[in-house]
Order: structure tokens, then sequence, then C-alpha cells
């Protein structure tokens, strides 16, 4: 609880200088959907196991620890754990007798639960891995201009795409503030004799709720600073906006984008083509 | 040159009365001024600011900034001629790195590329900071972040760059450091300068000090001038400088020193011309 | 420090890395060994990021403690079993954000909020409030049914103060106890505590970035940079290497910025001058001397 960021990584940005930091954010974000929309097309073990010497190519590549990923996706991993048990136990599909291990009125364990258990556990991490690396690797500005440019075809239907990405980028920065700040009051309430150090999961939580209206009333005293500031800043919407960084997309962005196009598609097809 | 001319402001609370945040406020503020601006927590400090940038309208009176007056529809032009810092530095930076942040004032004007890249390393340059502007503003410490926060404002080239308590959150030594690459800006600039704060020795820097209380501005003058008024400082929840205290317990006790004193250096040169003055050498010998 | 006698709090070759395992690692204390007696009042003193809130969350076990040890009373506070809730009812400590350790919204809840979780009775917990609250002058009967929020920073802050006094804690920590204050709310701030100081036997903990405040309220200094103690000692004689604690970026009491300059002047004039009287008095005494 005192160290909550070695335990949280979402919104958290890691500047090695990478290969994947320097890609194009435009054809980063691509790459990052062909992976996504591979996480809903693939549903064999033999599909996964081709895309993943490619993430590990990818991850050595970034030069991301993966010892921080890891520990830094706990509370994800263990909620999914959770989520998967369920799965297996009120598996609803139809299952041969023979396939079944144990079961317990409506509760039940089989091979075919088991399965396909697994196979959506595969598909979130995979979704997972994706995104958590997307902002792990990319800065706030490449970010908001990669997603201004996706979402550019919404602005006719009169979506403020802009404003919203905006809004989606300063929310990712300001994660690793609030973070600290209940860091801070977790400190502060345990030295006043709430032990938020000790007790079971249930009890931790309820003391989590007492730093909701600290948290929630800093949060507004700061959206109010931050909007008077932007706004002292010349700030009236992506209309007319100019850009400092230039986006650059090099034969090599390109190329990895068309590298990972075509590993998808093996890993998508080549398991059901019958060869495996 | 900033007009303000029988400025109140309440804000409004539903219903019930509406509270008076400031009452009937004059002050002219010209071109390159450097300025510093004093008063207990809740004096109307901080309204003054926001409707300094049209972040709120005047209930009475007028404000003008360079002819042009602070009223709805006006907003953009007053922000491009004033700029703003605040107290924390996470809050009012939007971007992770350091030239990315700078650059956001000038990407909203809609400047062509280049000026933005010039504006922003000129800016950077400005603050010590041109070796930073790749670096992620999370890794720099509180004087720094407060540094990019000010190149951010100066990249709008404003005529009037505003701090409101900016250095409350900093160590006195990194703060006077800070106030004197302030002071350099607006020497060579031409950029005036409006400074919040609490430091009593801080606003001693300063060309002139402006006195709010209750929101009123109740003493205008040199720095000499207004730590003249002790008591009353004190008497509107304020202080004077460590040295300007002291001289005042010295003086009371019959050293006669001459002169405005307002830090150590000054006290040393006034008590060195007493230990020559003819009156000292005649009672000490 | 008088042979014979153990120390409250001690500190053996602490170390700390915040966020240890990531790539934002931090190593806040690189080996600090420290000792604090009975009745001790001692600032740590250090620029940002030298430490110093580290320590203070060391002194009552709010870190995940690694390499080193830290004692209360002797006792080894990371041994398995020992009571963090009796230690954390022996040391109280005043963070430098009043609204992230007030935990209820009505000023007489909040106070009272310790000593119930201590299990202190209600009738003797009433007392301490009214105590307490009067003690950092905001009057019992007039705030203890006011709602926090509506408080002004300096009357917050001491609502956090009343809420660890209450606890009746023989140690008391404070950091940074006027950092944003004006400078009103800052002398009554320090007026009060001043009288604390007189009246209670504490054994005080100030945690400052620079010797103003801290030259007021301890005798001692421990001077931190980069999680390293590099200075120890009573406070005069740190006072009187200034210009080591100005390459650190610790700020000194304005009384030694004046002496200083009056020494190019008078070459004997002493410059670990505490107070404002200290200063008058030796300025006359040199134009008396002439």
């Amino acid at each position: 609880m005192f160290e909550l960021q070695r335990n949280v990584i979402f919104g958290q940005f890691v500047d090695t200088g990478s290969p994947v930091h320097r890609m194009d954010p435009r054809l980063k974000l691509a790459a990052a959907f062909v992976l996504i929309v591979a996480s809903f097309l693939i549903d064999t073990f033999a599909g996964y196991a081709l895309v993943l010497p490619l993430l590990v190519l990818i991850h050595v590549l970034s030069r991301v620890p993966f010892g921080y990923l890891l520990r830094g996706s706990r509370f994800f991993l263990g909620f999914l754990v959770f989520i998967l048990v369920f799965q297996v136990l009120f598996y609803p599909g139809e299952v041969q007798p023979s396939n079944v291990l144990w079961s317990w009125g409506v509760l039940s364990v089989s091979t075919t639960g088991i399965r396909f258990a697994a196979i959506v556990g595969l598909r979130v991490l995979l979704l997972y891995y994706v995104t958590t690396m997307l902002m792990l690797t990319t800065s706030l500005v490449d970010l908001t201009n990669a997603l201004e440019l996706v979402f550019r075809p919404l602005q006719r239907l009169r979506v403020p795409v802009n404003e919203m990405v905006l809004v989606f980028v300063i929310a990712i920065k300001f994660v690793p503030i609030f973070i600290e700040e209940i860091e801070r009051l977790a400190k502060a309430q345990t030295a006043r004799g709430v032990p938020f150090d000790e007790g079971g999961a249930i009890k931790r939580a309820r003391r989590i709720g007492r730093l909701l209206v600290p948290i929630f009333i800093s949060g507004f005293n700061r959206a109010d600073v931050l909007t008077t500031a932007m706004n002292v800043r010349s700030y009236r919407g992506g209309r007319g906006r100019t850009k400092l960084r230039r986006m650059h997309a090099s034969a090599g962005d390109w190329t990895a984008l068309v590298l990972i196009i075509s590993w998808v598609l093996v890993a998508w097809q080549f398991p059901a083509s019958g060869w495996l | 040159m900033i007009e303000i001319e029988d400025l109140s402001f309440a804000y409004r609370t539903g219903e019930e009365d509406a509270i008076p945040a400031l009452r009937g406020v004059n002050l002219r503020i010209g071109p390159g001024q450097f300025v510093a601006v004093i008063g207990h927590n809740g004096s109307g400090k901080s309204t003054l600011v926001k409707l300094l940038v049209a972040v709120l309208y005047p209930t009475e009176g007028r404000i003008r900034v360079d002819g042009i007056p602070v009223r709805p529809g006006n907003e953009w032009e007053v922000r491009e001629r004033i700029s703003v810092v605040f107290q924390d530095p996470d809050d009012q930076l939007v971007m992770n790195r350091v030239a990315d942040d700078v650059a956001f004032g000038p990407e909203n004007l809609g400047l062509p590329r280049e000026k933005i890249a010039e504006r922003v390393h000129s800016s950077l340059e400005a603050l010590g900071l041109e070796e930073m502007g790749e670096r992620l503003i999370e890794d720099l410490s509180p004087g720094q972040k407060q540094r990019v926060a000010i190149a951010g404002a100066l990249a709008m080239r404003p005529r009037f760059l505003v701090l409101d308590e900016p250095t409350t959150l900093l160590p006195a030594p990194v703060a006077a450091r800070l106030i004197s690459t302030v002071r350099d800006l607006n020497r060579s600039g031409g950029m005036g300068v409006l400074h919040i704060t609490h430091s009593m020795s801080e606003a001693a820097l300063f060309d002139r000090v402006v006195v709010m209380d209750e929101g009123k501005l109740v003493l205008d003058g040199t720095p000499a001038e207004i730590f003249r008024e002790v008591d009353r400082l004190r008497s509107i929840g304020l202080d004077v400088p460590p040295a300007v205290s002291l001289v005042h317990r010295l003086r009371a006790r019959g050293v006669p020193l001459e002169g405005d004193i307002l830090d150590g250096a000054d006290l040393r040169r006034a008590l060195a011309a007493l230990a020559e003055s003819p009156a000292y050498r005649r009672c000490s010998g | 420090m008088e042979a014979g006698t153990s120390p409250v709090i001690e500190l053996k070759n602490f170390r700390y890395t915040y966020l240890e395992g990531t790539p934002r690692a931090v190593e806040a204390i690189r080996d600090v060994s420290l000792e604090i007696h009975r009745g001790e009042r001692v600032a740590i003193v250090g620029a940002t990021q030298s430490g110093k809130s580290t320590l203070v969350d060391a002194l009552v076990y709010l870190l995940r403690l690694g390499s080193g040890q830290v004692f209360y009373e002797g006792e080894d506070v990371t041994a398995p079993g020992y009571d963090r809730g009796k230690l954390r009812r022996e040391i109280g400590v005043v963070f430098q954000s009043p609204d992230a350790q007030i935990v209820e919204n009505i000023v007489g809840a909040d106070v009272a909020f310790g000593p119930t979780a201590a299990g202190i009775p209600a009738e003797e917990t009433r007392k301490r409030v009214e105590e307490s609250l009067n003690a950092v002058g905001l009057s019992y009967p007039e705030y203890r049914l006011r709602y926090v929020h509506a408080l002004s920073g300096g009357q917050r802050r001491r609502v956090a103060i009343a809420g660890v006094l209450a606890m009746r804690t023989p140690v008391l920590v404070l950091d940074e106890p006027t950092a944003g204050l004006d400078p009103r709310g800052r002398r009554e701030l320090l007026d009060l505590l001043l009288n604390l100081r007189k009246e209670r036997e504490l054994t005080l903990v100030v945690c400052s970035a620079g010797l103003e405040e801290a030259s007021l309220l301890c005798d001692r200094f421990v001077v931190l940079d980069a999680g390293k103690v590099v200075m120890d000692g009573p406070a005069r004689e740190i006072l009187r290497r200034s210009n080591r604690l100005a390459e650190l970026d610790i700020s000194l009491p304005e009384t030694v910025n004046v002496a200083s300059e009056l020494k190019k002047i008078f070459p004997d004039f002493p410059t670990s001058l505490l107070t404002e009287e200290e200063l008058e008095a030796e300025i006359l005494k040199h134009l008396g001397a002439g």
C-alpha cells in the first residue's frame, strides 16, 4: 500500500529511447491495433504460441524491464486468475460427460471449460500486454498526435476528437500523481492508527474507502487549477492548433508494421489450415 | 500597462449573499514593472490573478490590459498578453516531456512549427533548461519543474508574467535563484512581473510592493516605503524582512542608523557608515 | 547525550530504496545510523530529495523496511510480531499536509479518532480532545463541531496537530510544520510549538528544508544529503558551517545571514546566533565597544 507505484504500472511511461519508443506513433498505434484485432481472431493455442515470439522480440527491443512489467501487473493478473476460475467452474457450454473431471451441484470442472477459459485468458493477456506496452513506450505528445489522427474521421460526425484525446491523455498523466497521493494518505492515516498495512483483503478495501473523500477533493482542486492554467495558455480546443513535433515514418517503421501484420495473419490462419 | 479601476468582485454562492473578495481596488502597473503582491491567505490576491486573465470577470469596476478591457469575448486577446504560473507545477504542466509542455501554449496559438521550435528553444535557454528539452518532467526536481512552468509561460511572449505563489513549495535558496532568473528576464525583455508571495524577504527584492488586506489594496510603494510600516503590516497578519525588524529594534534602542535598510548587506553598510561618523566616534571615544 | 541512557529511537545502518526493482527506483537513504535520546529536540534537515521524509516514515514503520535496523526503546521494530500499532501510539507524526492525516469531517471527531482507535474510554477521550484543541488555540466549545474542510489551511494544520497531541505520545515528529503558511499563520504556529516544547516533556523531531524554524525549535541538527548524514551536532556548531550548508541548498536563519554580513566589518562577530534578541545584543555590544 505504501509503495503502490511498484504494483500499478498503468499510466507510466518508461523512456529507454529504444526503437520501439522511436517508432512513428501513428504506425505504432496501427501495429497495436493489429495485435488487438489478433486477440479477437486467434482462438487456438498454436496461434498464441506463434504470436509469443513476436511479443518477446518487441519486448527485448523495447528494453522495458520485464520484472517491472510483471510486478506492475500483479493486481491485474490476480484479478484475471480470479475471473478465469469462475469461467471454469460455471462453464455454460455443452460438455461431453467424458470430459468432466469433477462436479458438485452447478459447479463443474471439465477439460472443455478449462480449454475455453485458457483461450479467454490468453486473449485478455494479449490485449492487456499490447495496451500497456503502448503506454509504456509512447510519450504523451506522441500518443495525443497519433490518437487524434486515427480518430479524425469521427470529427465529421461532430465528435470533439481532439478534446477527447487530450482529456484521455491528461487522465493518464494524472494516474501516477494520484497514486503518489494515495500512498501519502495511506501513510498519514496509518500513522494515526488506521493500519493500512495489516488485516485481510476486505478490511483493507474498506480502509481504502476512507481515502476516497480526500482524493476526490484534491482531484477536484487539481482539475480546477489545470483548467485555468490551460485556458491561460490559450487552449481553446483542438481547432487551429499546430504541432511542434513532426511525425516521421521511416522505412524501418513500415517494415515493422508489415512484419507484425503478416505474423498475425500466419498465427491466425496457419493453425486452422490443418498443418498443426 | 495594466489598469485596474474601482475593481470589486464577489463570489456568488447560490441564492445566499455573495462573498466579497475584492472591494474597490485601484492599481496601475506600467510596462516592464517588477512588482510583488503580499497579503495574508484570503486577502484577495488569487482572485485578482483570476480576474487579470479573464477566468473571472469584474462584478464592478474595470480592468484593462494594454488597453483591452477584461470582459467576456476578449479573454483570448487578454491571455495573449498575460501569462500565469501557479503554485504547484504538477497541476499546470500538461505534457510529460519538457519541450512538449513548453510548446503547448504556442501550439494553441496556431503558430507555424519553426516559430514554435524557436520559442521553445529560447524559453528553455532563458530558464537555464536548454539541455533538458527531451527530459521527462517527472524526473526533475521541484525547482526545475517550476522553471519548466515559467518557460511555458514565457513561450507565450507575454507583456506581463504573473507568478501566483510559485515559490511556496520551494526551499529558500532555490526560490531565490528562481526570482533572480525572473529579474533577468524582466530586465532583458522588458516583460512586466507581478509576483505573489508570502515571503517578505522575497518581496524586498522587487521594485514595488503592493499590500492587500481583506480584498482592499492597503499599501503601495517601494519596499523601503512599505517595510517602514512595521506595525501596520503586523496588524494585518504580515511581517517585515528579519533585517528590517532588527533595524526597527536597534533604532528604538537609540542607534542612529541612516537610510533604508532591507537586508544584511544594507545593515552592514549602515553600521560601517555609523562607525565612521564623527558623532559615533565622539560618543564611543 | 549522557552515557548510560539508551536512545529512544535508533537507526542502525539503515538503507531504503523507493520503488525498488522498477526503472524509477530511487536510493532514498544510503546507510544512516542515528540515535535520538529522550528529551532531545532534533531537526532533520536537507534539501528536497535528501531523504528526510523517508527517515520520518522509517521512524513509525511506514516503509518496507529492508536493510538495516530501526529500534524503538531498544526493541527492533522489524522483528516478527512487533506491535506496530503500539509504535504509532508512542510516536506522533504531524505530516506536511494536514489534509492527508485528517480522517474525519468534524473537528472534534477527528481529534478523538486516535484515542478512540487506541481504546481510550470515552470520558477520557473527551477530556483529551478538549485539552488538545485548547492547546492548539482552537477553543473547544467553538471548534469541536466545525466542519474540517471549511477551515483555513493554518487551522487545519492545528487540527492535525491536536489529533496527534490527543494521543499524548512521548515523541512528536513534525514534517515541515510551517510550509506554505502565511506570515501570521507561521508566527502563530511557531509560538504554539514553542509553548508545547516548554510545557511538555517531549522528544521532538522536526523535519525541514531550511534552518529558520529548526533553529528556534531544536538544539541538535542532523543534516542529510543524498540519503546520507553529512553533519550531526549541536545547532550552533552546525550553523558555523554556513558555507557548507549553503552548498547543500539549505537555507540559513536570517539572523545567521545578517551576522555573516556584519562579520565583514566586525571580524570577531559571532555568526551562529539564533534569535533577533541575540543579534541585537551582539550589535549593541560591538557598537558600545567601538
